[in-house]
Order: C-alpha cells, then structure tokens, then sequence
C-alpha cells in the first residue's frame, strides 16, 4: 500500500487467523479495523450503523479468512471492500430516502479530508487523497464522490446530475483510472 | 432516460463503478463472472478496489472499545464452539490414551497452513472450508478412529497414537487454503470423505465392509482419465484411511477392490469416483 503504517502485517498473519489462532486475529483487528470503522462511517455517517458494520466485518474475517485470495488484493482492500458493501447494502436497504437527502447535501457540501483521524497513516493517506482528489475534473470528482460515500447507484448518479448513465460510467471509470495513478496503487 | 440492460455492454465498462459498490445485484452478478474468466480483467479490478480502498481507508477512524470487545469475545465464542465440538468424542475403552481434550482444529501454532498455489483456473476463489466444517470432520475421524473393537491395550494404544497423528494430518491439510472437501458413498457400502489440496489428499472412510480375505481397498489418483496406482488398505473395523502425495489440484480419486499388495491398473469397477470442482 502506497503508505505504511505502524501496522504493518505480517505477509502471514492472516494464513494464521485462518488457521484459528486468535492472538493473531487480534493484531489484525488492530490493523483494520480504523479503515473498516472508517468506511462505515464515511458512507454511513451514524456512529451506531458504523460499529455495527465494523463488527460485522470484522467477525467475518475471522470465519472467512481461509476464503480470502491475496490474487485479489492485500488484506485492507478486501477488508475494506467488505466494510464499502456492506455499508452500501444498508444505506439502499434501510436509508434510502435518507441517502438520496444527504446526497443532495453533499453535493454543497465538499467531502471533509480533515475528517478526524487518530492514527497517523490515515492522516498521510487522506492528505494523499487530498491531494489526488484535485487531480480530477469536478465531474469526474461529484460522480465518485457521490457513488462511493453517497452510496448512490451509477444509475441514480446520472438521474441526480441529469446526465446520460454512459457519461457517469466513464466519469466514474475516467476518475477512479486518474486516482489509482496518482495514488500508486498497483493492486 | 433509456434503460440499457447489462447484455448490451461490456462488463469493462461497469468495472470501476463495481468497485465503489455503484452497480444493482445483476450488474455486480454479471461484472464478477466475466472477472472469473478473464484474468485481465482481473487484475484491473484488483486496481479499481485497491484505489477504491484508500477513499475508505483515507477516513480510517479507531471504532470504539467496545466493538474491539465484542469482536473479540465473538470470535473467542467461535473457538470455544470449535473446542467443544472436538471434544465431544465417544469415551474411548479404559486404559486408552484418548485424543479427547484435543482442540482438533483451533491450536494456535498447530497447524502451518500450506501455500495456496495459484492453479490455471483464473482468480474464482476457491472455496475453503468452513472452520466448523473441518472441527466436525476431524472430530467425526477421531471418533472413527477411537471407536475400535478392543484388540489388546496396546493395540488399542497404538491406534489412538495413529489416530491423534491422522487427525494431525488431517487439520494440517484442511488448513490449506486451497482445501476442498469431497464426499459420495462407496457401490459396495459406507461413505468415503476426502480432503484434497494442490498435492496431497486423505481418503477417509466409514461405514465400509471388509473387503474379504486377500483383498484390499486401493485408492487411485485420477489424472487425465488414466488411474495412477495409489495406496493399498486393509479395513480396521468398518473404515479405513488412506492418504497420498501423489495427488495434484485437479485430478480426480477412485477407490477399488484389489488383491492384497494392491495391482497397477485396476482389476474391478470403482465403487467409488471423486472428482474435485476446479
């Protein structure tokens, strides 16, 4: 990942959690679960959805490490990938209308990099992020901002901006291709 | 506003809004089968979910203790659950060294997982077993393998000493991620189990009838449809066990009937063909 933290796994910690050992799932924990809360939280902004979301996810790596395949991905990414989905499956489940206003609020609203983070890595990464972030062409930018913490569908986003769905796909596509350069994210 | 439908398009073009969660159910259905056969695509996904990662990661914040608590004591129940399901074995006969007490498949630091290797079948994860599965199974092979006729103390020794060394072998190899589980019932009666990983396997059988005076079961690995000549059994009780190294991801396993000392090439029907799900 582009910048290490004071977390840093072991390349085996996770052979071991699927093995059952526990004090190794408790390092993990201690790894992920910062980025999974704060996934969550992003798309999901009520600290209580969020704890819940993080404990399910958490509770699931520990009964599905042995399914994890690094082929698609170190650790965090599949860690975070679960928190994004689920968080998601909520908000169209439970909020939607809720989502949609918030959307709307969103949109006059930039998305707060400075958000409140206690650990140091998050801090190098949001400034990153920041500072990738204003690589993209406004946009480019609404449209990822509005799907990933908006949790809105590439459909709703077209319908939100009025915009054609193959205009949003390659908005989406064209920013997150721009992100991953200049993030230096390889996988 | 026209609605496409996702057999109009590539699923290319839905990659990076798969990965930030933006498609419905069919499309993220459609976008991760075409993933599964296309290694390209693959690996551009694992981009998009990478970079996708760092927007959440970015807005990393410590969750309260208290999920920290519950998460712990989840998975703390979780192997408590394990723990008793591996101890819950028939008592062995007096005078037996039982394997009871044994935590079959959480030990920490018991087992060292094997290294999946990457097979020729693109990045579809293969299924690895479930944690309670593989407790159930070695628990259900050391109750097989205690579960004897009383021979003689030391006998009965002797087995539960192979039996704890199988059940060894058997947690070491579920561990794998790559691990699978095949199961089917043998013509001639009982139910065999294998675990197969990229190149071991153990063949575990119960329920089976002795083959008769003579003869033993034969385990054959099955490669390209020709049976390469495995591991010979007698029956102790009604089950048995075999293992193999000669097995390789893909190949199949196939159970006969042969004259003791085993034969090259199979001289009755299988009673018994597993092929694992590539």
């Amino acid at each position: 990942m582009p910048v290490p933290g004071p977390h840093t796994l072991a390349d085996d910690t996770l052979d071991r959690v699927a093995a059952g050992d526990q004090d190794a799932f408790t390092a993990l924990y201690d790894a992920l679960a910062p980025a999974v809360h704060g996934t969550a939280l992003a798309v999901l902004r009520d600290p209580d959805h969020a704890a819940e979301v993080t404990q399910e996810v958490m509770v699931e790596i520990w009964r599905t490490a042995d399914r994890y395949d690094r082929r698609l991905g170190s650790p965090r990414t599949w860690a975070t990938t679960m928190a994004h989905r689920r968080a998601i499956d909520r908000v169209r489940s439970v909020q939607s209308q809720r989502t949609r206003d918030q959307a709307a609020l969103d949109r006059d609203r930039p998305i707060d990099y400075d958000h409140v983070s206690e650990q140091v890595e998050g801090r190098l990464e949001a400034e990153r992020l920041r500072h990738c972030m204003d690589g993209l062409t406004d946009t480019q930018r609404e449209s990822v901002t509005l799907a990933y913490y908006g949790g809105l569908s590439y459909r709703e986003v077209a319908e939100d901006l009025g915009a054609a769905l193959p205009t949003i796909k390659s908005r989406i596509r064209d920013g997150l291709i721009r992100l991953r350069d200049c993030l230096g994210v390889t996988r | 506003m026209t609605e496409d439908s996702m057999s109009h398009h590539d699923p290319h073009d839905l990659l990076a809004a798969w990965a930030i969660d933006a498609v419905d159910p069919d499309e993220r259905a459609a976008v991760e089968r075409a993933i599964a056969e296309d290694p390209a695509l693959a690996e551009e996904a694992a981009g998009f979910l990478a970079t996708a990662a760092v927007l959440g990661a970015a807005r990393a914040v410590t969750p309260p203790t208290q999920v920290r608590d519950r998460v712990l004591a989840a998975i703390r129940t979780d192997a408590t659950t394990t723990q008793a399901a591996a101890t819950h074995l028939p008592a062995a006969s007096p005078g037996t060294r039982s394997p009871r007490g044994r935590d079959g498949a959480t030990r920490p630091g018991s087992t060292r997982p094997g290294t999946a290797r990457s097979d020729a079948t693109g990045p579809g994860s293969r299924r690895g077993l479930s944690r309670r599965l593989r407790t159930v199974l070695v628990a259900a092979v050391l109750a097989v393998a205690i579960a004897l006729p009383s021979v003689s103390a030391w006998q009965q020794h002797q087995r539960a000493v192979q039996a704890e060394a199988r059940a060894d072998r058997i947690t070491a190899l579920l561990a794998s991620p790559d691990a699978q589980l095949l199961s089917g019932d043998l013509s001639s009666g009982g139910t065999a189990t294998a675990v197969v990983t990229a190149d071991a396997a153990l063949v575990t059988a119960e329920g089976v009838s002795d083959p008769g005076d003579g003869k033993v079961y034969q385990l054959w690995v099955m490669r390209d449809g020709v049976p390469v000549p495995d591991a010979t059994t007698g029956v102790s009780g009604d089950a048995f066990q075999i293992d193999t190294t000669a097995y390789r991801a893909g190949d199949g396993l196939a159970l006969t009937v042969e004259p003791t000392g085993g034969s090259q090439a199979p001289t009755t029907d299988p009673l018994l063909v597993l092929a694992p799900t590539v």
